[in-house]
């Protein structure tokens, strides 16, 4: 922490080198953190860097962000943070964390500038700091489903992936339209993957969950059926910070689920290589089963039309592995061709002919 | 850095304050850790002090030298070099009484105003080489090259004075450099120079440092291979533009900018990449903020790329700032692509 604070300082203070221009970074940024960095870190990074977080660190007063500065120039220009996969410029989702061209260059100028503080924050900004919410987003939930024994993250354990079973108790099937993860540590979950069924391997993904992220939903008023005695798997992924290293640590998180009577079931395909769509549909979910060493592109080809990519990701990392709910749905003809560079992704759709029916 | 930092107070001379100053806050022992608030050192907790810096012009050779102008060095003629100092009162008849503010001594009369040096306030060549900043962020490394083909790296600490290079090991061109005169500087026969601009890999193992190496891409032009005489001194200011009115203009002004990049990199003028890379990024904000989704995705690349550019260039790193100029041109042709649809 101490050498990022360094070396923010060397690039402020880089002024009148070289071959004697004094640089830019001299000079104070324009930008302040009350007014132009906060909302930022507020809009893409609070999910997680706040205070009491699933990040070491959190970013939302001046005083805790300053001293991070330099790590937060390295990390955005690195594309490294805020964490988000899919290539831009292709495909549009929900949940994107990516900043704009604007928000990018804003930050390293402050990061580079001697980071101004501008106006103090308020009594009642401070306020906003208090740990994350305890309270569902999406209120109270119509069914709540908790692990009958804590989970036990070991002194030993740095990052660790735990499949939670969860029968649901229902007497008829129930079509699901949001989920949601309340963590019992939030410090430490970094990532939800709810499935179908009474195994997280190979089962058919209903959601995935991020911190931030409250509840998720799939669009075009869409949902995910749930069979009468379903069980649903929720693999918990755990990351601890340093704070929390050599710890021995316990945690029982909860998942909520919001039904609607009204929501379209979502069909499911766990697709290899291409797929031909015998059916008109609405495609709304890719929930890609990535080959780290691989990147992925998933394009469609409509009849008689040229390719269209819909998710490149480049980069793999399995800490960020989600699902992509696509903002609007994404009309393919019948005859389209949906094409993956890599062996297999889940996809979620409906048949065009039932959103017309309704 | 304590020892410097009170041999540079006793030389110091006194000096009028001028308007051009800015306050920082310091820790009181770790004197590169800065903030610009009160606050307490994150090294060792202490409170951090406040300090008045002000941009002077200094002799590379001489820092006690300090003017509020350009100029040659009364005691070597070198070119004055611009510097960032910091002020500090004091009383003449009690050394020990120190302030960073003016105040009173105990005798009644007025504190007397000086500069002295601080770190990273002088970034400028000492012996006609070039200088560059360590990733540490506390060392800094200037190399000079004679027409013999003798290339010296001079090894200095973070406010610029001469530190005993031994302790660093260092290899030119896969050549080790060996340290002479008692480690006054390293050296390494690498060859009478053929061609111009002449390029020498260097690679560096700071002590205590997290990376086993830095790399470094000195390269000389001609005229400064005979290692005499001061580096040329610049303008102080990013020199102003004016973004033009239409898009087609914004996009040949970056065009321009994109060319003087491909210029300095083929050079090797690191230092200099960051003016023609943040203009570029000024005007692609505004083609960004006038054409918006259209060329957002070109925009991102080009504002990443762009500061990479700054960023590597003050470190002199060839390869780092080559994939930062790939990014760069992956941009353009982003540009030139969502344009033609």
């Amino acid at each position: 922490m101490q050498t990022k604070l360094v070396s923010a300082v060397v690039a402020v203070l880089a002024s009148g080198a070289f071959t004697g221009a004094l640089a830019h970074e001299g000079l104070p940024s324009d930008y302040n953190f009350r007014d132009d960095i906060r909302p930022i870190f507020a809009k893409h990074c609070a999910g997680c860097h706040r205070p009491g977080g699933a990040a070491p660190m959190s970013l939302l007063s001046y005083s805790d962000a300053v001293p991070w500065a330099n790590s937060v120039k390295m990390q955005v220009l690195g594309e490294q943070m805020p964490p988000w996969l899919p290539v831009d410029g292709v495909g549009a989702f929900r949940h994107t964390r990516s900043l704009t061209a604007a928000e990018i260059d804003i930050l390293i100028d402050w990061t580079i500038g001697q980071t101004p503080e501008g106006e103090p924050l308020t009594a009642d900004e401070l306020r906003e700091l208090e740990p994350a919410a305890t309270e569902w987003a999406m209120g109270t939930p119509d069914l709540v489903l908790k692990a009958e024994a804590d989970v036990l993250i070991g002194e030993d354990d740095y990052e660790l992936e735990h499949c939670l079973v969860l029968p649901t108790g229902m007497a008829q099937a129930r079509v699901a339209s949001a989920f949601e993860v309340k963590p019992g540590l939030a410090t430490i979950v970094r990532r939800a993957t709810i499935s179908l069924g009474d195994s997280c391997e190979g089962a058919r993904p209903l959601a995935t969950w991020l911190p931030g992220q409250g509840s998720v939903s799939l669009a075009g008023g869409s949902g995910q059926e749930l069979p009468a005695g379903a069980s649903v798997a929720v693999e918990l992924l755990y990351v601890k910070g340093w704070e929390d290293e050599g710890k021995r640590l316990v945690d029982r998180s909860e998942l909520g689920i919001r039904f609607s009577d009204s929501a379209l079931a979502v069909s499911a395909l766990r697709l290899s290589a291409s797929h031909t769509f015998s059916e008109s549909v609405e495609l709304l979910a890719i929930y890609p089963e990535l080959d780290p060493e691989e990147p992925l592109r998933i394009e469609v080809v409509r009849p008689g039309g040229d390719a269209e990519a819909i998710l490149v990701i480049e980069h793999f990392s399995r800490q960020w592995r989600e699902k992509y709910v696509l903002a609007e749905p994404l009309s393919l003809p019948a005859g389209t061709v949906l094409r993956l560079s890599q062996p297999v992704a889940w996809i979620d759709f409906i048949e065009s002919s039932a959103t017309t029916a309704e | 850095m304590m020892s410097s930092w009170f041999l540079a107070l006793v030389l110091a001379l006194p000096v009028q304050q001028s308007d051009e100053t800015f306050e920082v806050w310091l820790c009181p022992v770790h004197r590169d850790e800065q903030s610009v608030r009160p606050g307490t050192c994150p090294v060792g907790g202490r409170d951090l002090v406040k300090r008045i810096l002000v941009s002077s012009y200094s002799c590379p050779m001489h820092q006690h030298i300090d003017e509020d102008h350009e100029g040659k060095c009364p005691i070597c003629n070198m070119n004055l070099a611009p510097m960032t100092r910091e002020l500090q009162w004091f009383c003449p008849d009690n050394p020990e009484i120190l302030n960073a503010e003016p105040g009173q001594c105990p005798d009644g009369s007025s504190m007397h105003i000086r500069s002295i040096p601080m770190a990273h306030g002088d970034h400028n060549p000492k012996h006609g080489g070039v200088l560059f900043m360590a990733p540490n962020g506390y060392n800094h490394l200037e190399g000079t090259l004679d027409e013999e083909g003798t290339f010296r790296l001079y090894l200095y600490n973070d406010f610029t004075k001469p530190i005993d290079a031994t302790p660093f090991e260092v290899r030119i061109d896969d050549i080790p450099m060996k340290p002479v005169s008692g480690g006054e500087y390293l050296s390494a026969a690498v060859g009478a120079p053929t061609s111009y601009p002449a390029e020498h890999v260097v690679h560096v193992s700071f002590p205590g440092a997290e990376k086993d190496e830095s790399r470094f891409d000195f390269i000389f032009a001609e005229s400064m291979v005979t290692g005499v005489g001061a580096a040329e001194t610049n303008t102080l200011i990013l020199p102003e533009f004016r973004i033009p009115e239409t898009a087609d203009e914004i996009v040949e002004a970056i065009m321009h900018r994109d060319a003087r990049l491909k210029e300095l990199i083929a050079n090797g003028v690191w230092p200099d990449l960051y003016i023609p890379a943040l203009e570029a990024k000024d005007l692609m904000l505004a083609l960004n903020a006038r054409e918006g989704d259209k060329v957002s995705v070109a925009a991102k690349k080009l504002i990443r790329a762009a500061w990479l550019l700054d960023v590597y260039g003050d470190m002199g790193n060839r390869v780092e700032v080559e994939s930062a100029y790939q990014l760069f041109e992956d941009s353009i042709q982003e540009l030139e692509a969502a344009r033609a649809n």
